[in-house]
């Protein structure tokens, strides 16, 4: 059983008494994983990262435990080990790329060459000389990531790294983060309202909801546990074919004049149910995948709002 | 404690590296140079007329120095540091890079220190600048100096080094406020305002009389007083740093805990720890804030070091009412001690050197006082020390006017007796606080029972102006009853009818003599009831000195030498001691000596060109001779007026002499080159002789003498008084 490098257990926590930020909240990240930490602005996402790195003090911090320890006994010193992005890059914005480099390589007592290294792995290390003032935000959440990194981490906590940018950004970081993960064994926590980021970057999920976690575990599981796929089929007129479809007992709902909503157990029985559907001579002109992660997350979502 | 230190010094790297590019640096260190580089400008500027002013050798360095230091202790050090410190710390709000500091492994505790720390390396940095950019300025100005006859390169090393150390340790208070404001407030504008609003109150306070001891900005300017027993710091840089400690510990628990509450009030723990630990540092600051008092020595001693261009080798100690020779001793290889056996009430005394320079010290029984005493370019410098050193070197003054005794004087407010009333008890209560107010720069304060006497003093004085009013209502009101204020009473019993020690002062002897004749009610003169009334008295030396001081009184009042013979013969019958018998009888022959009719000692002056004169040379004319000098300020006063009639009086035949007793002529003739005067401006040749032989106790001093050679008035009242035509008028004819 691989052990979690950042525990959370049963942890409560209100700016003032009316109104609850966080709900008996429980997160496990495991050692090497990539995990996402998901949910809608305001949901409590940034909070927890304040929490977990005690930019925010709490009464009793017993409930959040860094490598198998209460963080209260650990802070500073402990990160020596993690690297940190909390909602904004913080830089020194009269200070040259290399010089914000520095600060941090001091602090960290890490190698000069490591410097260099970071900066080529980020693309800064041909503006390393240039005032981060003059830098794009691209160029900022880049350095910023590059700062986190130095020292060798074991663990990096990432508040909304894409945020702000291009897509080509987004990919960039996607596959620097993955690297990094794969051969250092880097454990990184990111938080994100994008679920089509997190889906495509994270081993692992945990999403919270107005302040209550609502699944926590690998993102296989997750993907599982949305319950029902369904496919979307358009046709000619729908109410031709109700009495068709009664007979092959689908399960189906009309979407519209001319489309047909079907739920289907699995993505592996959706040649069958197409077999039947075009057997029972009903036209089919073309068919998609809805729902999944997007609409349980959505359902899930919604749930409480409605 | 080691990682600690590490860590600390980790932050102490990266708040250098931080500070790149800001131009926090450059900017402290213009603050620094500026004002010792526009001095040494209108030095080099008027560099021929600073030549000239020099009497004796003097360092530049130090001119400029003396010349520097105000301004940079009182305004460019402390704008310094109130931008820096703001400076620095805006650095880390404006990036918001606050917590990207607090998630790396960084303990609070350097966060908060590393950045305190790098304020004070900016600000030693800038104040090395200082010091160099004055050594440079310095050298520049002597190089250009084209007579360096009194221009010297010495260069004092360890009393710069001193100053150094203090100015920097008086800094710490202004910049730990102006700090712990900064970290709390992320409105950098915020902790600049208060800094300047703190800088701009302190001059206010002051003129209010009402600047605490301990204020942040004066802890700075203390640092040009040097210590008197030469510590390499004062109490004031003591309070500094106690108060910067203050603060530091509040603003760091409260910063590192983000909360007040979490801070200190947390747990029992917390509360106890802190509740000690300020405790503690409020109480060594109040320790280090109260005035010490110097302690009494075992036996009544005057010692030290005395070094003269003159040959002199004898030191006494006088009696400053009666000129009496209390003690004296020879001076051995420039040191002198002498130790006093008779009983020594608390006073002023005169100690004399060279038979010509005196100096005043206040003194006791049991009291050690110690001097270092040069006589050079025809000055006495002392430096006193000992068992009474606030008394010696503070100014405890009751000599003032109080500004009651002006509307009594005027009778302004005759109508509203109970608006003098307040005004009065308000002024006397403010004059009692002020007295216990004054202190050195190593924070001692006079001792008890001098302050009691001056206190007296001013009661004394008070009780004075109230008589005076009451006198004055009478005259105006004849029929209505007397003012009655309350605290008369109060007044009255603090001060008593045999104090000695208040005997020389002026106010009291006339209080004493008004109380002590009130009850005598007989249709004699004021004198006559007097010198029965002291006759009374049981004979101790108290009554001895009454007689001896009234005596003196009475011969300078005298109007013939005959009279002068009468008072002579009077009080040669009643004075018992043979101390006070020598006194009266050196008066006398001094009076009679220069009363009306006899023949007026020669005097031997010189002129601006150097033609010597004589008084016999004036024989013929009436001569009207206004004795002065430079340092005098009432003197110039009357100058003036004293030409005006000479310019009036062209015809007469009276010959208008200005005569300075300047002892270093060089002031008197620069003085004279300036002056187009129409009298004959003449300087004394013998500053002792001539003294002596007129008597001459004050200046400015109006004589005149007859066309015979005669005395006829040796004390004039001065030209801006009403009597003074009409007197001399009368003389004259």
């Amino acid at each position: 059983m691989t052990e979690n490098i950042i525990e959370i257990d049963h942890l409560n926590f209100s700016f003032n008494k009316y109104k609850k930020v966080l709900d008996d909240l429980s997160l496990h990240i495991p050692k090497g994983s990539i995990y996402g930490f998901l949910g809608q602005n305001g949901a409590g996402k940034s909070t927890t990262m304040r929490l977990i790195t005690g930019l925010i003090n709490q009464q009793n911090s017993s409930n959040i435990k860094l490598f198998g320890a209460p963080i209260e006994s650990q802070i500073p010193y402990v990160f020596q080990k993690i690297g940190s992005i909390i909602e904004t890059p913080t830089l020194y914005l009269h200070l040259s790329c290399l010089q914000n480099m520095e600060i941090i390589a001091q602090i960290k007592q890490a190698d000069k060459t490591q410097i260099q290294d970071i900066l080529k792995l980020v693309e800064l290390d041909n503006v390393q000389n240039m005032k981060t003032k003059q830098f794009s935000l691209g160029m900022k959440q880049r350095l910023s990531i590059g700062m986190a990194l130095l020292g060798n981490p074991e663990l990096l906590i990432l508040d909304e790294p894409v945020n702000g940018l291009d897509p080509q950004g987004i990919i960039d970081v996607r596959l620097l983060l993955k690297k990094i993960n794969k051969e250092k064994g880097t454990t990184i926590l990111i938080s994100s309202h994008l679920l089509a980021e997190i889906e495509k970057t994270c081993t692992h999920v945990g999403i919270i909801h107005q302040g209550k976690v609502q699944f926590e575990g690998k993102l296989e599981d997750l993907k599982n546990n949305a319950q029902s796929q369904t496919i979307r089929i358009k046709t000619d007129k729908v109410e031709h074919h109700i009495a068709k479809l009664n007979a092959i007992d689908i399960a189906y709902t009309a979407f519209s004049d001319s489309e047909l909503e079907l739920n289907v157990i699995s993505e592996a029985s959706i040649p069958e149910v197409l077999k039947k559907i075009v057997l029972a001579d009903i036209p089919v002109y073309s068919l998609i995948k809805t729902g999944g992660l997007e609409d349980w997350f959505m359902n899930l979502t919604q749930k409480d709002n409605g | 404690m080691v990682n600690l230190y590490k860590n600390f010094s980790k932050a102490f790297c990266v708040e250098r590296i931080k500070i790149k590019n800001t131009g926090t640096l450059i900017t402290a260190i213009i603050l620094a140079v500026m004002i010792p580089i526009i001095v040494t400008g209108f030095m080099l500027y008027n560099l021929k007329s600073f030549q000239e002013e020099l009497k004796t050798p003097v360092s530049i360095f130090e001119s400029l120095f003396d010349s520097c230091i105000s301004g940079t202790l009182g305004f460019s050090l402390p704008i310094l540091l109130i931008i820096t410190a703001a400076r620095v710390v805006q650095i880390e709000f404006k990036n918001n890079t606050f917590q990207l500091m607090e998630t790396q492994p960084l303990h609070k505790f350097s966060i908060y220190f590393g950045k305190f720390a790098v304020i004070l390396y900016l600000y030693f940095i800038s104040l090395i600048c200082f010091f160099a950019v004055h050594a440079l300025c310095s050298t520049l100005i002597y190089a250009a100096a084209t007579d360096t006859e009194n221009l010297t390169l010495a260069y004092d090393f360890s009393g710069n080094a001193i100053l150094f150390l203090r100015i920097f340790l008086g800094s710490l208070f202004v910049t730990t406020i102006i700090y712990v404001f900064s970290i709390k407030f992320s409105n950098f504008i915020i902790s600049i305002l208060i800094g300047f609003a703190l800088l701009m109150a302190k001059p206010i306070l002051e003129m209010l009389g009402k600047l605490p001891k301990w204020y942040p900005f004066k802890l700075l300017t203390n640092a040009k007083e040097a210590s008197d027993f030469g510590y390499w710091i004062t109490y004031s840089e003591v309070l500094s740093v106690l108060a910067s400690a203050i603060l530091l510990y509040i603003g760091y628990q409260w910063y590192s805990k983000k909360s007040f509450k979490n801070a200190f009030l947390n747990s029992t723990k917390k509360i106890v720890t802190t509740v000690l630990v300020l405790g503690g540092l409020f109480a060594l600051f109040f320790w280090v804030l109260s005035p010490k008092q110097t302690l009494s020595s075992d036996k009544t001693r005057i010692k030290g070091t005395f070094t003269s261009e003159n040959k002199s080798d004898r030191v006494y100690l006088i009696d400053a009412i009666v000129s009496d020779t209390i003690a004296q001793t020879t001076v051995k290889d420039a040191a002198f001690d002498m130790i006093i056996t008779q009983d020594l009430p608390l006073g002023t005394y005169l100690l004399r050197f060279d038979d010509t320079f005196q100096k005043e010290i206040i003194m006791g029984k049991n009291d050690l006082v110690e001097l270092e005493v040069h006589i050079e370019g025809g000055e006495l410098k002392a430096k006193v020390n000992g068992s009474r050193l606030a008394e010696n070197n503070t100014i405890t003054s009751v000599n003032f006017m109080p500004s009651v005794a002006f509307f009594i004087d005027e009778m302004s407010f005759k109508d509203n007796t109970q608006l003098l009333e307040d005004r009065f008890t308000t002024e006397y209560n403010d004059e009692i606080k002020n007295i216990s107010s004054s202190y050195t720069t190593d924070n001692y304060v006079p001792r008890q029972d001098f302050m009691d006497l001056k206190k007296k003093e001013l009661t004394v004085k008070f009780l004075n102006l109230y008589t005076a009013y009451q006198e004055k209502y009478k005259l105006y009101y004849p029929d209505k009853e007397q003012p009655n204020f309350k605290i008369i009473k109060e007044l009255k019993e603090k001060v008593g009818f045999s104090e000695r020690n208040l005997l020389s002062n002026a106010e009291y002897s006339k209080y004493f003599k008004a109380a002590i004749i009130a009850k005598d009610t007989s249709a004699v003169d004021e004198n006559t009831k007097y010198i029965q009334a002291i006759n009374k008295l049981p004979a101790t030396d108290f009554k001895e000195r009454l007689l001896a001081i009234q005596s003196n009184t009475m011969l300078r009042e005298a109007n013939s030498s005959a009279q002068m013979d009468t008072i002579y013969g009077v009080y040669k019958n009643l004075i018992q001691s043979e101390k006070y018998q020598k006194f009266l009888k050196s008066n006398y022959e001094n009076y009679k000596r220069l009363s009306k009719g006899t023949s007026a000692p020669s005097i031997d002056a010189t002129d601006a060109s150097g033609k010597k004169y004589q008084l016999e040379d004036f024989k013929g004319s009436y001569v009207l001779i206004d004795v002065w000098a430079t340092w005098c300020g009432p003197c110039k006063q009357e100058s003036p007026k004293f030409e005006q009639y000479a310019n009036n009086n062209k015809k007469a035949n009276i010959k208008f002499v200005a005569l300075s007793i300047d002892k270093k002529i060089d002031d008197w003739l620069i003085d004279v080159k300036n002056k187009k005067s129409k009298v004959l401006q003449l300087h004394a040749d013998n500053y002792k002789a001539f003294t002596s032989a007129y008597q001459i106790m004050g200046i400015p001093r109006f004589m005149l003498i007859g066309p015979e050679g005669n005395i006829i008035n040796i004390n004039l009242p001065q030209p801006s008084d009403a009597n003074f035509e009409e007197i001399l008028n009368s003389a004259i004819k």
